[in-house]
């Protein structure tokens, strides 16, 4: 169970900097850009989407602040560090990795 | 960029301004639920209420969400902390008696400890009140050293920066009120730099004023300051009558910054004033006719160590006994050295000290073994609850977390109930006079007090939290949810701890007692030793009269005058006067030529005690002449000089011979013939062989300060308000020093010996009682929890006695156990008494098989009430219950 819950978990903070990279977003973007990327099929459950936010901001791999929306709203909006650039990176290349490995499996037969 | 202390002040604020954190959730989740609810209405044509049901369930429960950001934010593991520590404190509530149990049993543990420490901190651990005080050192020459000497040691050792020799005189302060004995440290000028301190007023000591004729100078002490000369600051550079060592007035020319303690000052005595040592000038080693130094101190200088420091000392030693073989022994300047200052002052007290710490830590181990039966008995009692609870789904984790967070909280209580019983038997007792302890004047617990106490807190709880907690919540908790509320008995497993505890806590108390038993019996076997005189109904006055009206003949005719006035007392027997109060470490040695003997090579002489005395006083305290004749009226200055010696004197020097005839020259060249012999003294200490002694009337060899010894017919305290006005009346302006019964002073002797005896007989006392608790307590629940297995037992035809046979021999085989690891740990560990101990030894058989008897005597009640109870289960009644 925890396992499961820990790829998950870090395969959600990857997809949320990945987002980020493209430049700062507040949470219901985050959602939405998410969705849009991932052509609708990843509807990230939006309650585990704020836990991962505080969690990646206290790792210090993005950063928050209080700020005015593209929609003219008061909104809390997160950027990516360059913490969180090396993590992406870091990330990213493990993932390959796992992804190419599982499909070397898939393929194998 | 976000290191870990903006972390941290993130978690803090998290947890401190968590309503801040919470708002700004809200207004998070609140944003994005609308803008999604547009979304949708743009998106899908769905109406304002549709598109926000759909948003908010899309978003899922917004109280589940909080919680998990919560989780997140790292703020539940304090709240549920506090949640633990409140569900402990209703649970322990909902236990009063083992609550109180508990805590009585911690406090007295912990609450032992942390007086010992205290002391040891004051004792030990303290830095000594001086700057860079790490850097002093005693000077060590291995023999008694004139100033002459002290300063030949300073010079031949260049790894001291400074050094002065040390030693204390009493001189008499009159014409400022009341005339007072002040009690003052003379020391060189380099007192200050060897000491880092600077007078608050006026000047230190000039090194012209250890000139015999310049020295008339002294700085006060701050309080003396304050006391006798309400803190005027003109007094500098004023002449007082400071009488004494040389000097009849003194020159004040500075006083002591406030609450400058003088180093080295011996336990009980106030020095209030400081001199400089003197001597005339121009005398060497040999010549020296100054009085010896009781100490050298010394400042190291950077860099350097005590190891370098003793080695230039020996060196300088050994030169010196090249070029005044007659004063310096090659052999003893070998044997020379250095020590710092602190290990110096507190050597011969480290081991008893470090003694009683590690008794006092069995004494809490005790406790804690109490503790965790208790809490396994408790746990026992519980394991309905734990059941039911790990059925309904807590974790193992979470059971044992419980358990401990309880202890935690015992722990707590009874360590903050410790604190205050340490503080309270710490102030109540004065550990100052009790214990005779150096720098144990003003105890108080400091943070390393305070930590060692948390310390000690935390220990207890793993000591006596982490098994039961463990076991509570171990294995076959469901087979307990099927069984009714009274088991079958308890777990073999329960039964196990329960018998390891009851010899565990025997081999302990074993231990104790027997150290107990040991200090008490060589306490008896010094107490009995005979000091020598019959210090009973004797009250001892030590007077100090100034020496410009008492000088010379003038105090001979004093003491004359009043022991004759005192005789004439009603309530007194007799009266006579000695110059040094028995049973202290003060003492005179002098150098003599004995008829028949020659000096030692190069001239050396043999030194003996040396007392001067009045007719009548060894009558006064009892001291029998064996042979020949008292002092009398009769030896007067102009009369033979005639002396008396001791019997170890006596056997020493004319072993066999008629002694009282001979001839002894005092300091090879002041001869007085021997008149008697009298009995032999334990003048230092109850514990050392006497020394040989010599004896001179005062008419003969004239001192001021004399101790007056008046043997009542009564108690001593009856007479003392006549004493008192008889002295007055004689000589107005003669202070009186000190006035006490003579068994007092023999007392005070024993003070060090008593202090730790009583202690470690407390302990042993508390080992006995808490040990017998634990052993009662895992007795009685043994038996109570088998009743219905000796009732059944009863019903079917054993009888009450062959009951109680079963019940005992489960608690006698461990009581065996322990009792033989008892004897062996004992003596393994008494043989740290050793030096402690008087007239037996370490392992003495007799000792140890009486704290084993004391011990079973004890452990039989204990296993006793409960196993009685087993012979009284009512087969009947108990088959009933179940």
């Amino acid at each position: 169970m925890a396992q499961r819950a820990d790829l998950l978990q870090g395969t959600l903070d990857l997809l949320i900097l990945k987002t980020l990279l493209l430049g700062p977003l507040h949470g219901w973007a985050i959602s939405k850009r998410l969705r849009q990327l991932s052509s609708e099929v990843l509807n990230v459950g939006q309650g585990s989407l704020y836990p991962a936010l505080y969690r990646l901001e206290d790792k210090g791999w993005i950063s928050a602040a209080w700020g005015t929306s593209d929609e003219g709203r008061r909104a809390k909006i997160y950027t990516l560090t360059a913490k969180g650039k090396k993590q992406l990176a870091a990330e990213r290349s493990a993932w390959r990795n796992f992804s190419t490995a599982v499909n070397q499996v898939l393929h194998a037969t | 960029m976000t290191s870990w202390h903006s972390r941290l002040a993130r978690r803090l604020r998290a947890l401190f301004r968590a309503r801040e954190v919470d708002r700004e959730l809200d207004a998070e989740i609140r944003l994005h639920v609308e803008l999604e609810t547009e979304e949708l209405m743009q998106r899908d044509g769905l109406t304002r209420e549709e598109a926000r049901r759909r948003a908010l369930v899309a978003f899922g429960g917004v109280e589940r969400y909080r919680e998990s950001h919560r989780d997140a934010r790292g703020v539940n593991w304090m709240e549920e902390l506090t949640r633990n520590l409140r569900f402990a404190v209703r649970s322990l509530r909902r236990a009063p008696a083992f609550t109180a149990a508990a805590t009585i049993v911690l406090a007295l543990g912990i609450g032992a400890a942390v007086a010992i420490f205290t002391v040891i901190d004051a004792v030990m651990l303290r830095p000594l009140p001086y700057s860079h005080a790490e850097r002093l050192v005693e000077v060590l020459p291995g023999q008694n050293a004139n100033i002459a000497l002290a300063d030949a040691l300073g010079q031949g050792t260049p790894a001291l920066a400074a050094s002065t020799g040390l030693s204390i005189w009493d001189l008499t302060l009159t014409g400022q009120g009341e005339a007072a004995v002040i009690e003052t440290q003379c020391a060189d000028a380099a007192f200050f730099d060897v000491f880092g301190v600077k007078p608050f007023l006026g000047r230190p000591f000039r090194a012209d004023e250890r000139d015999l004729s310049r020295s008339d100078v002294v700085v006060l002490s701050y309080g003396l300051w304050q006391r006798r000369f309400g803190g005027d600051p003109s007094v500098i550079g004023r002449r007082i009558a400071l009488d004494g060592n040389g000097h009849r007035m003194r020159t004040v020319i500075g006083v002591m910054p406030r609450g400058f303690t003088a180093p080295l000052a011996p336990p009980g005595s106030d020095i209030e004033a400081w001199a400089p040592l003197s001597r005339p000038p121009g005398e060497t080693i040999a010549t020296d006719s100054s009085w010896y130094v009781n100490h050298i101190v010394g400042r190291l200088r950077a860099g350097a160590t005590v190891a370098t420091a003793a080695s230039q000392i020996r060196t300088t030693m050994e030169r010196l006994s090249g070029t005044y073989p007659a004063y310096v022994d090659a052999e003893v300047a070998r044997t020379a050295g250095a020590m710092s200052l602190l290990d110096s002052m507190v050597g011969d007290v480290r081991t008893p000290l470090l003694i009683m710490l590690a008794a006092v830590g069995l004494v809490l181990l005790l406790a804690c073994a109490n503790l965790a039966n208790l809490l396994l008995a408790r746990g026992e009692r519980r394991r309905q609850e734990f059941a039911v609870r790990a059925a309904l789904g807590a974790g193992r984790r979470r059971l044992v977390r419980d358990q401990l967070v309880e202890s935690f909280v015992l722990a707590l209580v009874g360590g903050v109930a410790g604190v205050v019983v340490a503080r309270v038997v710490l102030s109540a007792v004065g550990v100052g006079e009790l214990s005779g302890l150096p720098r144990v004047a003003a105890l108080s617990l400091d943070w390393r007090v305070l930590v060692f106490a948390a310390g000690i807190c935390a220990l207890c709880v793993l000591a006596f939290g982490l098994l039961p907690a463990l076991r509570a919540s171990s294995g076959e908790l469901k087979t307990h949810l099927g069984a009714g509320t009274r088991s079958a008995g308890p777990t073999r497993y329960g039964r196990r701890v329960g018998f390891a505890l009851i010899a565990a806590e025997t081999a302990i108390a074993m231990v104790l007692v027997t150290g107990a038993a040991l200090l008490l019996s060589s306490l008896r076997a010094l107490a009995s030793v005979d000091p020598g005189m019959r210090v009973d109904h004797v009250l001892a006055t030590r007077l100090e009269p100034p020496s410009e009206s008492y000088g010379g003949q003038r105090g001979v005719r004093f003491y004359e005058e009043l022991l004759g006035r005192l005789r004439a007392l009603p309530g007194v027997a007799q009266a006579g006067a000695v110059q040094l109060l028995p049973f202290t470490h003060n003492n005179w040695a002098f150098p003599y030529l004995a008829e028949d003997h020659a000096p030692g090579k190069a001239g050396r002489l043999p030194a003996a005690s040396f007392r001067v005395v009045t007719p009548g006083y060894f009558r006064a305290v009892g001291v029998p002449v064996l042979r020949g004749r008292d002092v009398e009226a009769g030896d007067r200055a102009d009369a033979p000089a005639v002396g008396l010696i001791n019997h170890a004197m006596a056997e020493q020097l004319w072993p066999g011979e008629r002694a009282v005839g001979k001839v002894i020259r005092l300091f090879g060249n002041r001869p007085f013939t021997v008149i008697g012999v009298v009995g032999d003294v334990h003048q230092h200490a109850l514990r050392d062989a006497p020394d040989p002694e010599m004896y001179v009337p005062l008419a003969q060899f004239p001192v001021t300060g004399m101790v007056v010894m008046v043997r009542a017919r009564g108690e001593p305290s009856t007479v003392l308000p006549d004493v008192r006005r008889t002295i007055q009346s004689v000589g107005n302006d003669v202070p009186i020093a000190d006035m006490r019964p003579l068994s007092a002073v023999l007392d005070q002797s024993l003070a060090r010996e008593r202090f730790f005896t009583s202690i470690l007989s407390f302990f042993g006392i508390l080992a006995l009682t808490l040990g017998a608790v634990g052993v009662y307590g895992v007795m009685a629940y043994a038996v109570g929890a088998r009743r219905g297995e000796f009732s059944l037992r009863m019903a079917l035809g054993a009888t009450a006695s062959g009951v109680m046979r079963a019940a005992l021999a489960t608690g006698l085989a461990p009581l065996a156990a322990g009792l033989a690891v008892g004897v062996l740990a004992a003596f393994a560990t008494t043989r740290l008494l050793a030096g402690l101990l008087y007239g037996v030894g370490p392992m003495d058989p007799r000792v140890v098989v009486a704290a084993a008897l004391v011990l079973i005597a004890v452990a039989v009640v204990a296993i006793g009430v409960p196993v009685r109870r087993a012979g009284r289960s009512d087969p009947v009644q108990a088959l009933r219950t179940d």
